[in-house]
Formats: C-alpha cells, sequence, structure tokens
C-alpha cells in the first residue's frame, strides 16, 4: 500500500466501518445470501418425532409434510442480506463523501469544497471515470435531488454502487472528483441507551448513570454503536433503530393513522403489524391434525397474509431467529430478572417499540406472587434436530428479551400452576417489494 | 442438508465420532484471514478465533480460556491488542447471537471457532434494562452456545439460551471489532 493510499484510507474516508464489507463480498468472495425462505413459501418443522413430554395426544410419529425440510441450517445467517456495504478503498474522496446505507438507498452527505459552485452526483455499478462520468452504464443521480448535501440515492436492494461527485467551480472546471463504494444493509444495534455504574452496596449491582459520569463502566453497550452514534435516519425509532410505518397498501404512513407493516429501513425488512383481531392468536407449526389440535396453524397465517397481499406484499413467512430477535430492544425493561411486576403493568414491559409494534403480546398467568408465569413467544423459522432425532424449534421472547427453544411445533406451555395451552405468537416478516421504492 | 446426511451426521454422534463438521451450517458467512482474525460477512464483523485468554499460534488456539467477571471481561477487551489492532471490544448481546448456529442445537461454528467448549456461555456487552421496580439492574445478556439447552425443570416447556446474568458470574468471552478498509485490503492480498 502506498502512503498516498494509506492516508486517503484514513483520512479521507468517513465511512463507517460497515462499508468495508461486501467489496469483498462482492470483489473477493461472491454473495454471502444464505438462501433465505423463499417468497411465498411456508416454513416446515423438520420431520422427526415432536418430542412432547407429557404432552397426551399420543406419541405416534407424526412426521410433518415436507419432511426433507432443512434442520434450520439454512436460515439462520445473521442477516441474510442481499445488501452489502462497501468501499473500494483506492478510491479518492477528498471532498468527504459520506454514504449512511439504509434499505434501498443512500443517505449521501459531503464537505463543501472551496470554490465550488455546483455538485453533480453520478452512480454506477462500475468504477467511474473522472474523464467522461457518464460513459459506462453510469447514471446521473436525479436532478435537483443530489445537488447539494444531504441528499437521497435510491438503490436496488443488493446494488453495490460506485457513487461519485464532482464538483465544479462558477468556470465550469471541475476542482473536485470524490467516489466511494457502498450499498445497504447490516446488523440491528441492540437498542441500549442507558449508561450503568456500579450500584453501591449491591454486589454487582448497576445503576442507570449520566454516560459522560466518570463512573460509568467503560466498554458498555451504550457507549459504543450506532444506538450511540445518533445516525442519519429515513424513518424514526430510539437509538439506532429506524423504522418507518406503512399503510395496508405499502405506503408510508405521514398523518399519523394507523398502521399495518413497519420498514425497517437499516436491515431492509418488511415486518406485520398485527392486529385487535389476530394479535392474541396463537398458533402451531406442521401439520399437526392427527394430535386433535385445534389452534391456528401458522401455515395458514402465511397463506392468508400472501393472499390478502398485506402491505402490497406477497412474499411473507417466517422470520428467521435473527431476524426476529433484532427487533428486540435492550433498552425497554423487561422480565429478565425474577421480578414479575403487577398485572397492571407488565404488558407495558415488552422489549420491543410498542409504537411501532404496538399489538404485541404477553402471556400472563398470575397464579400466585411466587410463580407469575408469563412470556412473549414468538416463532421463527429456525429448527433442528436433537441428538434424540426430536425437532427443537427456535422462538423469540420479547419478555426476556431472550432466544428460546421449545420441544414441540405446538410450542405448548406447560406450568404446575396452569392450564396447559398451545401455540406461540406470529409477526411475519417480508423482504420487501424487490425493485420498488414505497 | 438433507435428512440422509442429517441421520448420517446423528449416526456419528451415536458413534462418539467427531460430526462437529456437519454441524458447520454457516461456513459460508465466515472467512479467516492470513493473520487469524476471522470476518463474519452477513455483519460485517471481524472476531477474535480464540476465547479470550487462549492464544493464536500456527493456525490454532492454546491455553484455557479466561473465566471472567464481567468488569474484567470489559477490562480485557480494552487492553486487548491482538492481531495490531486495539479496537477489540466486547460484542453486544445482537452481535453475540449471530454466532449461533441452528444446527445440532446452538452450536458455534467449529471450523471458524475452534477450541471453544461445546458448551460455553458467553458474555456481551448489554446490561438488561433495568427492572421497573428498582434502581437498579444486575443483569448482563449472555448467550449460551450448546448442544441442546435443556429447561430450567421439569415444570418447563422451553428453555431459554439469552439470559440476564449477575456480572459477579465467571464466563467465557469473544472479542470483537468492526471491519475496515484496510482488513479488506490485507483479505483481497491474501487471496
Amino acid at each position: 500500500m502506498t502512503d498516498h493510499l494509506r492516508n486517503t484510507l484514513k483520512a479521507g474516508l468517513k465511512v463507517t466501518s460497515l462499508f468495508a464489507v461486501s467489496l469483498l463480498l462482492t470483489a473477493c468472495l461472491g454473495s454471502s445470501d444464505s438462501g433465505s425462505s423463499d417468497a411465498n413459501t411456508t416454513n416446515d418443522p423438520p420431520a422427526g418425532d415432536t418430542g412432547e413430554n407429557n404432552q397426551d395426544t399420543g406419541d405416534e410419529d407424526q412426521n410433518t409434510d415436507d419432511g426433507d425440510q432443512s434442520t434450520g441450517d439454512g436460515d439462520q445467517n445473521a442477516s441474510d442480506n442481499d445488501q452489502d456495504t462497501s468501499i473500494a478503498p483506492e478510491l479518492n474522496n477528498t471532498a468527504g463523501l459520506k454514504a449512511t446505507p439504509l434499505a434501498k438507498q443512500l443517505i449521501l452527505e459531503w464537505d463543501s469544497v472551496a470554490e465550488a459552485d455546483s455538485y453533480q452526483v453520478y452512480f454506477s455499478s462500475s468504477l467511474i471515470d473522472e474523464a467522461a462520468p457518464l460513459s459506462a452504464g453510469s447514471r446521473l443521480a436525479p436532478d435537483a435531488s443530489c445537488q447539494e448535501s444531504p441528499c437521497t440515492l435510491v438503490l436496488e436492494p443488493g446494488e453495490l454502487t460506485y457513487v461519485a461527485l464532482e464538483t465544479k467551480d462558477a468556470e465550469g472546471e471541475v476542482i473536485n472528483f470524490s467516489q466511494i463504494r457502498t450499498a445497504a444493509g447490516q446488523l440491528n444495534d441492540s437498542g441500549a441507551l442507558r449508561c450503568y455504574a456500579p450500584h453501591t452496596g449491591v454486589a454487582g449491582g448497576f445503576d442507570v448513570a449520566d454516560c459522560t459520569a466518570a463512573t460509568v463502566i467503560a466498554g458498555q453497550d451504550s457507549l459504543v454503536g450506532r444506538d450511540a452514534d445518533n445516525p442519519t435516519k429515513l424513518g424514526s425509532g430510539s437509538g439506532g433503530f429506524d423504522f418507518t410505518k406503512l399503510d395496508s397498501n405499502g405506503h408510508p404512513v405521514t398523518d399519523g393513522s394507523a398502521h399495518s407493516c413497519v420498514r425497517d429501513n437499516l436491515t431492509g425488512l418488511v415486518w406485520e403489524v398485527k392486529t385487535t383481531a389476530n394479535r392474541d392468536t396463537r398458533y402451531v407449526w406442521g401439520d399437526l391434525s392427527n394430535q386433535n389440535v385445534t389452534a391456528a396453524n401458522v401455515h395458514d397465517l402465511v397463506a392468508e397474509t400472501n393472499s390478502d397481499n398485506l402491505c402490497g406484499l406477497t412474499n411473507w413467512r417466517l422470520p428467521t431467529a435473527n431476524e426476529l430477535f433484532g427487533l428486540v430492544d435492550f433498552d425497554k425493561p423487561h422480565g429478565i430478572t425474577t421480578w414479575h411486576g403487577a398485572d397492571s403493568v407488565i404488558d407495558q414491559y415488552l422489549s420491543i417499540d410498542r409504537d411501532f409494534f404496538p399489538h404485541t403480546r404477553l402471556l400472563n398467568y398470575s397464579t400466585s406472587s411466587a410463580s407469575r408465569i408469563r412470556h412473549a413467544h414468538y416463532w421463527t423459522s429456525d429448527s433442528y434436530l436433537n441428538e434424540y432425532s426430536e425437532p427443537n424449534y427456535i422462538l423469540v421472547d420479547f419478555f426476556r428479551g431472550s432466544l428460546v427453544n421449545t420441544y414441540s411445533a405446538r410450542a405448548f406451555f406447560r406450568h404446575p400452576d396452569v392450564v396447559l395451552h398451545d401455540g406461540a405468537f406470529a409477526r411475519l416478516v417480508s423482504k420487501g417489494s424487490e425493485g420498488v421504492q414505497p | 442438508m438433507n435428512k440422509q446426511a442429517l441421520m448420517l451426521m446423528i449416526a456419528g454422534l451415536f458413534a462418539g465420532q467427531t460430526a462437529l463438521a456437519a454441524c458447520n451450517s454457516n461456513d459460508a458467512d465466515y472467512v479467516t484471514s492470513s493473520q487469524g482474525w476471522v470476518l463474519q460477512k452477513s455483519t460485517g464483523l471481524i472476531w477474535q478465533p480464540c476465547l479470550g485468554g487462549m492464544s493464536f499460534e500456527s493456525g490454532s488456539c492454546t491455553g484455557t480460556p479466561t473465566a471472567a467477571n464481567w468488569h474484567q471481561a470489559l477490562q480485557a477487551a480494552q487492553s486487548n491488542s491482538d492481531f495490531q489492532s486495539s479496537e477489540w471490544r466486547l460484542p453486544n448481546v445482537k452481535e453475540v447471537s449471530s454466532l449461533l448456529q441452528f444446527s445440532c442445537g446452538t452450536r458455534i461454528n467449529e471450523a471458524a471457532f475452534a477450541g471453544q467448549p461445546i458448551d460455553s456461555t458467553l458474555w456481551s456487552s448489554t446490561v438488561g434494562a433495568p427492572v421497573p421496580d428498582g434502581n437498579y439492574s444486575n443483569a448482563v445478556m449472555t448467550v449460551r452456545f450448546f448442544d441442546e439447552v435443556q429447561p430450567p425443570s421439569n415444570s418447563f416447556s422451553y428453555a431459554p439460551f439469552i439470559t440476564g446474568q449477575a456480572p459477579t458470574t465467571t464466563l467465557n468471552f469473544r472479542l470483537v471489532r468492526n471491519a475496515t478498509a484496510e482488513d479488506f485490503l490485507q483479505l483481497q492480498a491474501s487471496q
């Protein structure tokens, strides 16, 4: 590496390090897409005995349909991102061009260039030639939107793009030509915003403290990452979250009216928002008809949601564990300890943003103060066979901010003090509409 | 993985053989650099190949992982300078959980992260939000990698593998940092 290059790297590229990621992915290794569930398919649990322990309904093998469904190995790559984010380190970027990746688009910002009279942004799937910036398939950014910083550049999902900024002076001479390479999509941050300092007198306890206080524990989550960075957003949300509410046709809701879906602008995923009619429905997974299970089946939810074209989309499916866990907001108080709270307030303590996801539900069995049992279990598409060839299923618990496994496609809930019941809640996800900016 | 392969794998387990490779369902997501650090492509994170306290020598992890309380793990991250980087940090709970592979339980990818015991619970940097009835919290989120996490008692039909634990607990940890442009130059140069 030349010194010049090194200096350019360190001084010029004001992008987050994540931008670097898929230069490698794309240039060297190919796509990282792990092949998540295809549109219009229902995720089936793996075949095998359901491994229900004391459940009553027979131990006959109840191999589910599609018995060759994966054992969970195909679904769980951390982000399934079609969108990769990268920057070519060899590019000149003396204008301080910076891109904040959002789903299907970038927010571009740059430093003001001395003696600049006009700016023009170009983008292309290949390196843009400074001498002839409109050659070789490059495009002008839409008029007006990118004549000044900041501006928004719409990308196709997963489009790796070179972005160039051409600066001209009053005589029309090009006085600066800066270029970066980038795209959209990354892992959600945890949402943790509170900073903690040791609690005097309680071993291992923490008090909430000002994040600038000297006593704050260095290196904790809330001091690091996107949550702490006050990032530029397309939508809104606490910390690093960037959500946009969508109406039933998939258009952004701007007037405060009810919303049907939420687009996560960071991951590009679109989430089902439950309704008062279906928020309490609990689902089983797979064909359990031979067990006299009468609970709703998540297959049917997927089929109905797709046939309804919810938010204009027909590729609804169960989320992977990592996708759904990405919605957990660790800034929200939740039931990670033995405290279980009063019935009247407990449903406020869910580790998800209830402004965007208002119908997230909690099961609450309050038989005694010592054995209050609550959970907010939501299905994911991930599962595996254990060593006894029994399927285990992964659920997200929005009460504890946790991932849990369970032994039954019925997701039955068992406790000595409470009545048995079947099923877990479900919230579907979609990769969104390819190529169309809602 | 098809069912047949799975059965072969399970047969291997019962035969007491190492069927570990079959559990590495996320192989394509990890690239180990010539220096030894591991790029996780789907997240843009660079992971240390070894648990904290182990040494990376000649392509493998040696020594014993440190059992550290949470403060010690955070401090170890602050002072760590492995692979000529001072950017190492304790990962947050979503970063740690992104290493879970839901095949053969929740085990980590043994190809990319050799030397991690099958049953390992790792610290995250994330403190659980304060419980509503008190002014302090005492839980740090931890992630358990294992063949199969058992329910806490016979009373429950489910088992969590991300849990809040007291920071005085002693657990293992794995350090992470964000990928940089220079990392990609290094990876490109070595390929």
